[in-house]
């Protein structure tokens, strides 16, 4: 199959969304929330495009978007919105395990919640991280270094 | 039914010089269970980006890691060239590839030493970081460093490359490639090595492609992914090399895939050496400001599959860089694979997914004192040493 027959087939499975190419083999296509896990399923078992590369969690300040950029011979980028005030999505981890990682990243740096997450442990941050303070959120508050470290001399 | 003991070792343990906790539980001598807790050393890099224009953030991403250094600044620019639809020249694009190639032979040749020293073969340890300086010595020649060879740049790379440094190159290929071949032969013939390892640390092909493993690790299991032929970059596409992979699913199968992609490697650098084109290596002129959008960069590292995601906002400074190294993919997946292993296979097993520790860039060279006979070296005397070995060996007076 060559990229352009994934073009195609891919504005077939995705009837109500904007198939955009940008570069050689990369397509971004923009879903509903809710139609996330029927969308990783249909291309797994439509176009056999499985791998799931990783998900960018970004902050574009009215709202949280989530880029799940799955890779076969093609890759595939769908973004979804999420919601600031209610911060949750369906999680991809009892689909494809893989996905258990980064959806406690996205979780640990953006405070997005993956409903029905296995294991929902911390992934990056430390132990001692305060609760609620997402450092990846444009308005986070991050907490300072003590001004004066034991033995050692202050911060200018 | 023996009872279940639970073993954490970590954060700091003797077989990984980076900081990861393993919780294993284990009956007699198995692993019954494993699970793994990272975050002992995440230092920002993605918010830090967010603060720098994309030139200083060039610098910050050479620093992720002391090994695949240039992967993540190959990967950061090719997002960046991108989104501001440049053409980078021929010669770039091969250059950049040279040094690619090189990062990956002598990361594998340091994984390969790193395996060997796990399984207590350090013979082949010291053999195979001997000649890993062959390597080493390349890189500086072609970037002035060790480690993060600072030869990106948006748009194409910073040197260039000699008629005489070419030669220099090319003639010291050969001698790998023969030597290779022999560490081949004692990696998969040697009875004591091979018993060590086969058998162990087991991962078969369903489990890889659904924890989404990649690299060496993934195709060592029959995944058979490579970024180099899946989505090309740089000069791939006109570089003649095979994707290896093995059905073996254990650590020798990951010795089998290293090995046999240093000899490639090995082809590709003459390849790019041979057929290297003439012209500019750079793009002269380059935006600062990059518009709005969003582009992916993946890439080949020595340990898989590489990814940045950058966002412009029409400014000097990203909007968003987010980088997923080889090691995250693959790190839960190790562990996983240490289950039905021995205590004593627990090194070798997550040792074998090759993760990444940052590498220093020089090792002490400890001189004889003349005259007290004592082997020691003041710092005056390294710095003298150093300044004279380079006038010397590279004509360079500081």
């Amino acid at each position: 199959m060559t990229v352009t027959d994934y073009e195609t087939d891919l504005k077939v499975l995705f009837p109500g969304s904007e198939v955009r190419r940008t570069q050689a083999r990369t397509f971004w296509i923009g879903i509903e929330r809710d139609a996330l896990l029927d969308a990783v399923k249909t291309l797994r078992d439509k176009l056999g495009i499985r791998h799931l590369t990783t998900i960018v969690g970004e902050d574009m300040r009215d709202h949280f978007l989530l880029s799940y950029i799955v890779s076969g011979s093609v890759v595939v980028v769908l973004q979804v919105k999420v919601d600031r005030e209610k911060p949750e999505v369906p999680t991809l981890a009892l689909v494809t395990p893989g996905a258990a990682v980064y959806e406690r990243e996205l979780h640990d740096l953006l405070g997005i919640v993956p409903v029905g997450h296995p294991d929902l442990r911390r992934q990056v941050l430390p132990e001692d991280w305060p609760a609620g303070v997402y450092p990846l959120r444009k308005d986070a508050v991050l907490p300072k270094p003590a001004a004066e470290a034991e033995g050692g001399k202050p911060n200018a | 039914m023996p009872e279940t003991i639970h073993l954490p070792i970590g954060p700091q343990h003797p077989f990984l010089k980076e900081p990861a906790k393993f919780d294993f539980d284990i009956q007699g001598e198995e692993i019954v269970g494993a699970r793994m807790q990272m975050g002992y050393n995440h230092r920002g890099i993605e918010k830090v980006c967010e603060d720098r224009n994309y030139f200083q953030c060039l610098f910050i991403l050479e620093r992720i890691c002391g090994i695949c250094s240039h992967s993540h600044t190959t990967a950061f620019v090719q997002a960046v060239e991108k989104l501001l639809e440049l053409e980078v020249p021929k010669r770039g694009l091969y250059l950049r590839t040279l040094v690619c190639e090189l990062e990956r032979l002598h990361s594998h040749l340091l994984w390969l030493g790193v395996a060997a020293h796990e399984v207590g073969f350090d013979t082949l340890f010291m053999y195979v970081w001997r000649d890993r300086e062959l390597i080493m010595e390349i890189l500086e020649e072609i970037s002035g460093n060790r480690v993060n060879y600072a030869i990106n740049t948006i748009g194409g790379v910073r040197r260039d490359l000699t008629e005489a440094q070419r030669k220099k190159i090319l003639a010291s290929i050969q001698p790998l490639l023969d030597r290779t071949a022999y560490y081949a032969g004692i990696g998969t013939n040697e009875p004591s090595f091979v018993a060590r390892i086969r058998g162990v640390g087991r991962m078969s092909k369903e489990r890889a492609i659904e924890k989404c493993a990649v690299g060496p690790f993934g195709r060592a299991s029959g995944v058979d992914m490579d970024i180099r032929r899946d989505d090309p970059y740089g000069a791939y596409p006109e570089l003649e090399f095979k994707v290896i992979t093995s059905d073996e699913c254990d650590i020798y199968g990951r010795v089998l895939v290293r090995v046999y992609e240093i000899v490639e490697s090995c082809k590709m650098v003459k390849q790019i050496l041979e057929n290297l084109p003439e012209g500019d290596i750079a793009v002269k002129k380059v935006m600062r400001r990059v518009p709005a959008g969003a582009a992916v960069s993946r890439y080949e590292a020595p340990r898989g599959e590489d990814v940045h995601y950058v966002r412009g906002n029409g400014t000097e400074k990203p909007e968003r860089v987010k980088v997923r190294a080889p090691t995250m993919a693959n790190l839960e997946a190790a562990t996983e694979s240490v289950v039905g292993a021995m205590v004593a296979d627990i090194p070798i097993a997550i040792a074998s997914i090759d993760p990444c520790f940052s590498c220093t860039d020089r090792t002490t060279v400890a001189l004889k004192d003349r005259k007290r006979g004592r082997r020691l070296t003041t710092w005056a005397e390294l710095r003298r040493y150093g300044i004279d070995w380079y006038r010397k060996n590279r004509r360079i007076s500081f």
